[in-house]
C-alpha cells in the first residue's frame, strides 16, 4: 500500500492504489484546502509532490495549472491520484485562518428576558430543576440557579460567530469568531449540498463544525471561567443549508429544482453532541425558504421589518444575496445566487478578509488611490470588500467602462495618475492596485455577475410588493461582509438604486443578535414561527422576466 | 433571363451598401436602425435569401467573436441578437424558397435539476449565429425529452447544460438514455456548464466538454466536416 509522508504535517499516511492525494488526506484528518470539493474547478488544493515516475498520477481538470508551478512539482491534490511512495508538501491552514476580520456586532431591540429554558431552586429538596417550556428536564443539586448560560451562533457559510450569553442578566459575557471547517472542504453552499448528498460528506462536513462548536464553548468557557455544563441552550442561526448540515441533515433536495428544505425550523434537537448540560438543547429559528434561511429569520426579529412603518429593504449581501423586503407590515423575501466572488474567491488575487487583504480602495481627487491594508503590511491580495470599492471608484472614474470593459489609457478619459497603472498580462489588460496587487477583465466580469444578481434580486422583489426606488425609506445591510462595505461602492457600481443614496444603513451581524433575542425570549418564538408564514416567498428561478433584469443589471 | 442579371450596377452596389450597414448595426447592437435597414432592403426590393447569411449571421459572427476576446459581455451579445431578430422579423414574409442550408443540426438545454439558463442560452446563440439549425429544450429538462429531440431532429450533436455541482449528475443520465433507445451512436455528446471538465465528460461517456461558446462551435464544425 502507498504510504505518504505529508511533511508540513510530519504524518505518514497510508492509502489504497489510486486514492486521491485530497482524499487520503482526508481519511487522516489532514486538512488540505479544497473549496470546490474536489471537482477540480478551484485550484485551491494545489500541493508539491515528490516521488519517482508513476508513483502519482494527475488528470486533467478544469482547472489549469501554470506551467511554472508544474515545473516545480505542483498538483491537484483531487485530481492526483497516488500508486506509489510519496511525499506531499501541503501548506498547514490551521496557522493562516487565524487573522480573519470579522464583525460580531447587530442591531437589536428592546426584549425582555423571560428564556423558554428555565432554572428553578427546590429549596425543601435543596434541588436546582431545569424546565424547557414547562416541562422539567432535569435536574441538579443544590441551587445552582446563577450559572445559566446560552449560546447564539451565527453559523455563516464562511465563518461562525458565537456569543456567550448569561441567561439570568441576559448579558453577552464573550463572544468568538471561527472559520467555519466546512469552507475548507467545501467553499459555497451548493458544493457543500453535493458533497453532503453522499452519507460520509454529511459525516465530514457535520463532524467537522460540530468539533469547531465545542472548541469554541470549550475556549469561552476557559476564558471566562464557566463550566460549559451551565450551558443550556444554544441557537442555530445560519442559511438553511448549513442549518442542514449542523443538524447532520441531509441536503440534497435543496440543490436541484424546485429547491426545498427538508428542515422547517421553529423546533428544538438534541444537544447530546456538544459540550453542554446534558439537559441540553438546540433551538432551530423558523426557515422562511430553502434559500432564505434562519440568519434572515433572525435578521428580520432584529431589525423589527415587520414593525417599521413605510418602506424598508433588508439585504444580507453574501454568496447568496437574501433579501426582504417590508413595507407596513407586509413582507415579501427571495434569495439571489451572487456566487463567491464577495468573499475573494474565482478572483485572481482574491483572498479572505484576513492580514494582507486589500480592503479599501478610495480615488482622491487628484487622481491618486488611497488604499488601506488589513494588518497594515504590504498587500498580497483583495477581499471581498476591497473588490467591491476597487470596482464601484474605477467605474467612477472610468477606468472601467459602461459595460464592464477595463478601458485602454489612450481611449481612457480618466486621470494620467492612474493610467501608468494599466499594464499587460500574458496579452491582456490588468490593472494594478498596488505594487503586486491587480484586477483583471475576468475579475471584473465576476463582478458584474454577482452585483448582477443582487440587483436583479432587489428590482423583481420590489416589482413583487409594487414598490420603487424612490419610495424605499431605509436600506438596510446586514452582514458581517456588508459592515465593511460602503454605500458608494454599491451605489457607483450599480448594485443598488441611484435612488438609495443616502438611505444605506449597515446593520452588522442581525444573525446572532436575533439569535439572542431567540434565546433569551420564547414569545419571540411562536411570534416569529408565524410570521415567517406570512412572508410572501418571489421565486426568481421560476420567473421569465427574470433574464432580462438580470442582464439589464449586469452593466454599471 | 434572371432577376439577378436584369437588376442595375446602382441596385446591386446599394445592397452591398446596405447589407454592411446592416452587418455593422448588428454588431453595434443598434436594434432600431437594424430594424431601419432591414426596412430598406425590402422596400427597395433588394432582400435575397443570401442576405441572411452574408449579412445577419455574419454580423452576429462578429459579435460573437468579441464576445470571446472578452470585448463584449452578456448584455452586449445579447444586444446584437435582438438587432438581428428585429431584421430577420423584417424579413421573415420575405424569405421564400431555399434557406441556405444549415451546417448542421445540434439540440440543446440545462439537464434535469438545474433552472439556470443564461449561459446555455449564449452558447445557443452563439451556435446558431455559427451557421447551425439550433433546437434548444429550455432548462430542468429531462433525460428522456433530451432523447425524444435526438429522435425527431436527427441532430449531428446534444449540448449538455449544468452549472451546478448537484445537478451535473443528471448528464449521465442522458447518456444512458440515448444508449438505452439505441440512438447514443447517432450523435455525439458536449457538455459544459462550471463544475465540468474533459475527465468528468470521460467519465459519464460524453464525447467532448467545451468550456465555452466558440469552443463549442469549433467543436461543431469539426464533428460536421467529419461526417460529411
Amino acid at each position: 500500500m502507498p504510504d505518504i509522508y505529508f511533511k508540513e504535517q510530519d504524518q505518514h499516511v497510508q492509502a489504497a492504489e489510486g486514492t486521491t492525494i485530497l482524499q487520503a488526506a482526508r481519511d487522516a484528518g489532514i486538512i488540505v484546502e479544497s473549496p470546490c470539493d474536489g471537482v477540480g474547478t478551484c485550484g485551491k488544493c494545489k500541493v508539491q509532490v515528490e516521488g519517482p515516475e508513476g508513483s502519482f498520477l494527475s488528470e486533467e481538470a478544469h482547472f489549469q495549472m501554470p506551467p511554472e508551478l508544474t515545473a516545480q512539482g505542483y498538483v491537484l491534490a483531487c485530481h492526483t491520484k497516488v500508486y506509489g511512495d510519496i511525499t506531499v508538501i501541503a501548506p498547514n491552514t490551521a496557522s493562516q485562518n487565524k487573522t480573519l476580520k470579522i464583525l460580531s456586532e447587530g442591531e437589536s431591540f428592546s426584549y425582555s428576558i423571560d428564556p423558554y429554558i428555565k432554572k428553578v431552586y427546590a429549596a425543601p429538596k435543596d434541588k436546582t430543576f431545569i424546565l424547557a417550556g414547562k416541562q422539567k428536564v432535569g435536574e441538579e443539586d443544590g441551587d445552582t440557579t446563577d450559572k445559566f448560560y446560552g449560546l447564539a451562533i451565527d453559523i455563516g457559510t464562511t465563518t461562525l460567530v458565537t456569543a456567550l450569553i448569561d441567561m439570568n442578566t441576559g448579558e453577552e459575557i464573550d463572544s468568538l469568531s471561527a472559520l467555519n471547517p466546512q469552507s475548507l472542504h467545501a467553499q459555497d453552499v451548493i458544493t457543500r449540498i453535493h458533497m453532503a448528498s453522499k452519507e460520509e460528506g454529511l459525516k465530514l462536513l457535520y463532524e467537522a463544525i460540530r468539533d469547531e462548536f465545542n472548541n469554541t464553548i470549550d475556549e469561552l468557557c476557559k476564558r471566562n471561567h464557566i463550566e460549559s455544563k451551565y450551558i443550556y441552550e444554544a441557537i442555530y442561526s445560519g442559511n438553511t443549508t448549513m442549518i442542514h448540515l449542523a443538524t447532520r441533515t441531509n441536503p440534497e433536495p435543496l440543490g436541484q429544482f424546485p429547491y426545498t428544505a427538508v428542515i422547517k425550523g421553529g423546533n428544538t434537537v438534541s444537544a447530546a453532541e456538544l459540550h453542554m448540560s446534558p439537559f441540553g438543547n438546540i433551538y432551530l429559528p423558523p426557515i422562511i425558504s430553502a434559500y432564505v434561511g434562519p440568519d434572515i429569520t433572525s435578521g428580520v426579529l432584529a431589525a423589527q421589518l415587520e414593525k417599521k412603518k413605510g418602506t424598508t429593504l433588508f439585504i444580507d449581501i453574501g454568496t447568496n444575496g437574501e433579501m426582504i423586503l417590508a413595507q407596513d407590515g407586509r413582507l415579501a423575501g427571495t434569495s439571489t445566487a451572487a456566487g463567491p466572488a464577495f468573499e475573494g474567491m474565482n478572483i485572481t488575487c482574491g483572498m479572505r478578509a484576513g492580514d494582507g487583504a486589500l480592503e479599501l480602495y478610495q480615488v482622491q481627487e487628484d487622481g491618486t488611490p488611497k488604499t488601506h491594508v488589513i494588518g497594515d503590511v504590504e498587500a498580497t491580495g483583495i477581499c471581498g470588500s476591497g473588490l467591491l470599492d476597487i470596482v464601484g471608484e474605477l467605474v467612477r472614474v472610468g477606468v472601467i467602462g459602461k459595460s464592464g470593459r477595463l478601458v485602454k489609457p489612450e481611449r481612457g478619459k480618466y486621470s494620467d495618475v492612474l493610467k501608468p497603472n494599466m499594464k499587460e498580462k500574458d496579452g491582456k489588460p490588468v490593472f494594478y492596485v498596488s505594487k503586486n496587487v491587480y484586477i483583471t477583465q475576468g475579475d471584473v466580469r465576476q463582478v458584474q455577475l454577482a452585483k448582477g444578481a443582487i440587483r436583479a434580486g432587489v428590482e423583481m422583489l420590489m416589482t413583487a410588493l409594487g414598490v420603487s426606488p424612490e419610495t424605499v425609506d431605509c436600506v438596510e445591510i446586514a452582514g458581517s461582509f456588508g459592515y465593511h462595505l460602503r454605500e458608494s461602492s454599491l451605489i457607483n457600481q450599480g448594485m443598488l438604486p441611484e435612488a438609495f443614496r443616502g438611505k444605506v444603513k449597515f446593520v452588522g451581524n442581525t444573525s446572532k443578535s436575533g439569535a439572542k433575542a431567540f434565546l433569551l425570549n420564547q414569545g419571540v418564538r411562536t411570534y416569529m414561527e408565524q410570521l415567517v408564514g406570512e412572508i410572501k416567498d418571489v421565486e426568481l428561478s421560476q420567473d421569465p422576466k427574470f433574464q432580462d433584469v438580470f442582464v439589464k443589471a449586469l452593466t454599471f | 433571363m434572371t432577376a439577378e442579371t436584369r437588376e442595375t450596377k446602382g441596385q446591386a452596389a446599394l445592397r452591398e451598401q446596405l447589407k454592411r450597414n446592416l452587418s455593422d448595426a448588428i454588431v453595434e447592437m443598434e436594434v432600431e436602425e437594424a430594424e431601419r435597414i432591414a426596412k430598406e432592403i425590402t422596400a427597395q426590393g433588394l432582400f435575397q435569401m443570401n442576405l441572411l447569411e452574408t449579412s445577419v449571421a455574419a454580423g452576429m459572427a462578429v459579435a460573437s467573436r468579441l464576445y470571446e476576446e472578452g470585448e463584449y459581455f452578456i448584455p452586449e451579445l445579447l444586444s446584437c441578437a435582438d438587432a438581428a431578430e428585429a431584421a430577420t422579423e423584417i424579413f421573415r414574409p420575405y424569405m421564400l424558397g431555399e434557406k441556405p442550408a444549415p451546417k448542421g443540426c445540434v439540440v440543446i438545454g440545462s439537464v434535469e435539476g438545474d433552472t439556470h439558463d443564461i449561459g446555455k442560452n449564449i452558447v445557443a446563440l452563439v451556435i446558431e449565429a455559427g451557421g447551425y439549425e439550433v433546437h434548444d429544450l429550455g432548462r430542468d429538462v429531462p433525460a428522456s425529452v433530451f432523447a425524444d429531440a435526438v429522435e425527431a431532429h436527427h441532430p449531428d450533436a446534444v449540448a449538455l447544460a449544468s452549472l451546478m455541482t448537484t445537478s451535473m449528475g443528471h448528464m449521465a443520465d442522458v447518456v444512458q438514455e440515448l444508449t438505452r433507445r439505441g440512438t447514443r451512436s447517432s450523435c455525439k455528446i458536449i457538455i459544459g456548464g462550471k463544475p465540468v471538465s474533459t475527465s468528468f465528460a470521460k467519465k459519464i461517456g460524453a464525447d467532448y466538454y467545451a468550456p465555452g461558446a466558440g469552443e463549442a462551435v469549433r467543436l461543431l464544425d469539426d464533428i460536421c466536416s467529419r461526417r460529411s
